[in-house]
């Protein structure tokens, strides 16, 4: 019987060395223009997690426990875990996972509404926060 | 990892059941610096925070909740000692609670009221687990 995603996750924390992404993903909300620039922090413990492998269940079981209503059996507990991913597939299963299909399947408009970028590339400075927006130039930087 | 099948805990004493240990448990917590290039400094069952603009923060779960009713609680603290502001972690309204992610405000209340990023900032959650 698979153990518990749960149980996994606590026993992966007791020996794995948390991993700091060296990625970030920028990414606007179709639904909400007028908001800033959001930016995705991969948690380093998940991380770590999903390049060991044999931990977290496959993305397409979270997918469909979002059809299913609150307090109905969920399936990604249970699921039997996936192998290891390298860190660009780690962070692609993170978009899938957490950030709404509107923004990285459903878009359809000509502007780039998300990118993964190196983590250098985003500002430090944080006094014109909620200005950010993503670049449409060919420089990747946000640009207030 | 090997399991342990008891019903009850005893120090020889006083006896409780395994299952108020289990469900007392925190089942999500997370610190994280909002300030600079916001980052979690540890965790457990989050597999990502997104900084959606100043002191706006969305956590998802690795492991989701049940249902979106369980309960939320946390606190964060300035650089510096402060004596004329409370602060408070809330969530953003009612619908940003879902047994998947919460998205998050770190909100300052003294002289005047406004959202901020923080260098320490926490949060835990209670509840069931899916």
């Amino acid at each position: 019987m698979t153990q518990h995603l749960w149980e996994r996750l606590l026993e992966a924390k007791s020996r794995l060395k948390p991993v700091q992404s060296k990625y970030r993903v920028l990414f606007e909300d179709p639904n909400a223009p007028d908001e800033p620039a959001k930016v995705l922090v991969p948690d380093p413990n998940w991380m770590a997690a999903a390049l060991e492998g044999d931990i977290l269940p496959p993305i397409d079981t979270y997918q469909r426990d979002r059809l299913v209503p609150d307090g109905e059996p969920k399936e990604h507990p249970y699921a039997e875990p996936i192998g290891p991913m390298t860190e660009e597939e780690a962070i692609e299963y993170l978009i899938m996972k957490d950030i709404d299909p509107a923004v990285w399947r459903d878009y359809k408009g000509n502007r780039t509404i998300m990118k993964i970028v190196p983590v250098e590339l985003i500002p430090s400075d944080r006094s014109f926060r909620n200005a950010w927006k993503i670049n449409q130039e060919a420089d990747e930087r946000i640009a207030a | 990892m090997s399991t342990l099948n008891v019903s009850n805990i005893s120090d020889g004493t006083t006896t409780v059941g395994t299952e108020y240990v289990v469900n007392g448990s925190s089942k999500v917590w997370c610190c994280w610096n909002g300030t600079g290039t916001a980052a979690v400094r540890d965790s457990h069952n989050i597999s990502s925070l997104t900084d959606n603009g100043t002191g706006d923060y969305t956590f998802a779960y690795t492991n989701n909740f049940s249902s979106s009713n369980y309960t939320i609680a946390g606190c964060f603290a300035f650089s510096s000692a402060v004596t004329d502001y409370t602060y408070n972690t809330q969530p953003r309204e009612n619908s940003v609670v879902t047994a998947s992610n919460v998205r998050l405000l770190t909100l300052y209340t003294g002289l005047s009221i406004g959202l901020g990023d923080y260098p320490y900032a926490t949060f835990e959650t209670q509840g069931n687990l899916a």
